[in-house]
This record gives structure tokens, sequence and C-alpha cells, in this order.
């Protein structure tokens, strides 16, 4: 079964962009009410970036680099690590310092003046895509692990019949081979 | 929130994400530098957030007038903020595929 860690941190994560992307919708058309939801679903969406980071590093840190990337390295895929997840690991440090940033903001900067508007509504939508690109890497990593172990499975499996086999033809040959004999004196 | 200023918010977002992408690749090319990184955190993913943290922290609450007699235009730097952000995911990738093929 799939670590509940990692369901924990993709759920959090998913949970982060929808509260952005929530936040992007509010400030299409900001009035008085919808600003304060921003903010409260901009909060919401920091918070949950950092629990992700959490939950995700526990993960990261306890299962995958003894479970999960040697499986992979030893696929046909080890790109998946050595390339998307040394990638993920690093960038996703910087999501949440942008929503924190894109908090502060919200909270301090002038709602009314266009260009801020604009500004802050781009970051939101900026912050809601650079996350989004988490969740395509988290893809292909865990296609990647799927991939290596369905190799090691389908090896297994066609290895069974063929060990099966081997081991019948052994144990035949071994019945042939250990047939009493006929001594010399007639006797067995 | 009174004490966060966007000024510096933005100046320690943008120090931080230069900070990630200097560390990452000087982690992957230095195992002395790694194990720098293993010591403060147990682990040199761990090492790196701690470090990242505090170097935000640091940036964050300079206080501004020390940093600058007039504010930056925070709308300028906000997109400056995004464009670091990008080129830092790029500078990231492009060196774990090379790293990868060479």
């Amino acid at each position: 079964m799939v670590h509940p860690l990692i369901g924990t941190h993709a759920g959090l994560g998913e949970l982060a962009i929808l509260a952005f992307l929530w936040a992007f919708v509010e400030l299409l058309g900001p009035t008085k009410s919808r600003i304060r939801r921003a903010k409260i679903a901009s909060l919401l969406g920091a918070v949950f970036f950092v629990l992700s980071w959490v939950t995700g590093g526990t993960y990261y840190v306890t299962q995958y680099g003894e479970l999960v990337k040697p499986v992979i390295k030893a696929g046909a895929e080890a790109w998946a690590h050595s390339i998307v997840m040394e990638t993920k690991e690093h960038v996703f440090l910087m999501l949440p310092f942008l929503g924190v940033l894109q908090n502060v903001l919200l909270r301090r900067m002038d709602l009314n003046d266009p260009k801020s508007r604009r500004v802050i509504l781009i970051l939101t939508g900026w912050i809601v895509l650079f996350a989004l690109s988490m969740v395509a890497m988290g893809y292909l990593i865990s296609g990647a692990y799927r991939s290596a172990l369905e190799i090691i499975t389908t090896g297994a499996v066609l290895l069974l019949p063929l060990g099966l086999v081997v081991m019948l033809g052994y144990f035949l040959l071994a019945r042939g081979t250990a047939k009493p004999r006929k001594n010399v004196h007639g006797g067995i | 929130m009174a004490r966060w200023s966007p000024s510096t918010v933005i100046l320690a977002t943008i120090v931080t994400m230069i900070a990630t992408v200097v560390i990452t690749i000087a982690k992957e090319m230095s195992k002395p530098i790694k194990d720098v990184f293993v010591t403060i955190g147990g682990h040199h993913w761990v090492g790196t957030g701690i470090v990242l943290v505090i170097i935000f922290a640091i940036f964050t609450f300079i206080p501004e007038k020390t940093l600058w007699r007039k504010p930056p235009k925070v709308e300028r730097w906000t997109w400056v903020v995004m464009v670091v952000s990008l080129l830092s995911f790029l500078a990231i990738f492009l060196f774990y595929v090379i790293h990868f093929f060479t």
C-alpha cells in the first residue's frame, strides 16, 4: 500500500492550490467582502504549503530515500529520480516563501490601485501554476516507481514458470539418476 | 502584519530563491558542503530548508529604512520575483539534466 504520508503531502498541496485559485477568482472582481475572502483563502494556501512541506519532507527523509529511490534508479526511468525528483525537492522550497509574499502584498498594498491589483492577481495565478508543476512532477515520479515495480513483477511472473520448469526437470533428472541399480550379484 | 514590509519581504523572497539555486548546485558539486547541511539538519534537504527559512527571516525583518531611503516600487519588484522564480526553476532543472547526462 502507498504510504499515508504521500497522500497527505499531495492532498495538502492540492488544497493549497485550490486555496490560491479561490483567492485568484475573488481578486478578479474585488469588492470589500471578496478581498476579505481572498485574504482568508491566501492564508489557508500558505498554511497548506507549509504543512505539505512538513509531511512531504518527513516522507522524503524517512521513506523515499530508502524504499523508493533505489527502485526508481534501478528501473528504466532512472531520470525520474535524477532529474525530476531532484528538481522537485529543491524547487518546492520556494513555494511557501512565494505564498508568504502573496499574503503580505495582499494585506499591505492598495487594491484600489489597478496596477497593484493586477500584479497581485498575476502573482496568485503564478503560484497556482508553479504548484501545479509540482503535481506534474509528482505524477512522473510515481509513474516511474510503478513502472519499475511492474518490471520487477513482470520479471517475477515470467521467471516463476521458468523456475518451476527448471525445478521439475531437476527433480525428474534426480529421480532418473537415483533409480536403484541392480548390483553385480543380481540383488537389489 | 504591521511589521511585514512588502519591500523587505520581496527582497527576502528573491534572496531566498537565489540561495536555493546556489545551495542546490553547491551541494551536488561538493561533498563537504553537502555534509555541512547534513550537520545542520540531520539530512541535507532538511538542512537546506532550515538555512532558507533563516535567510528569509533575516531579510524580512531587516528594518526597511536601513536598506533604502526611498522604498522601491513594489509592483515592479513583484514582477522581478516572478522572473527570478522562473529562472531559478529552470536553472535547477537544467543543472540536473546536465548532471544526469554527463
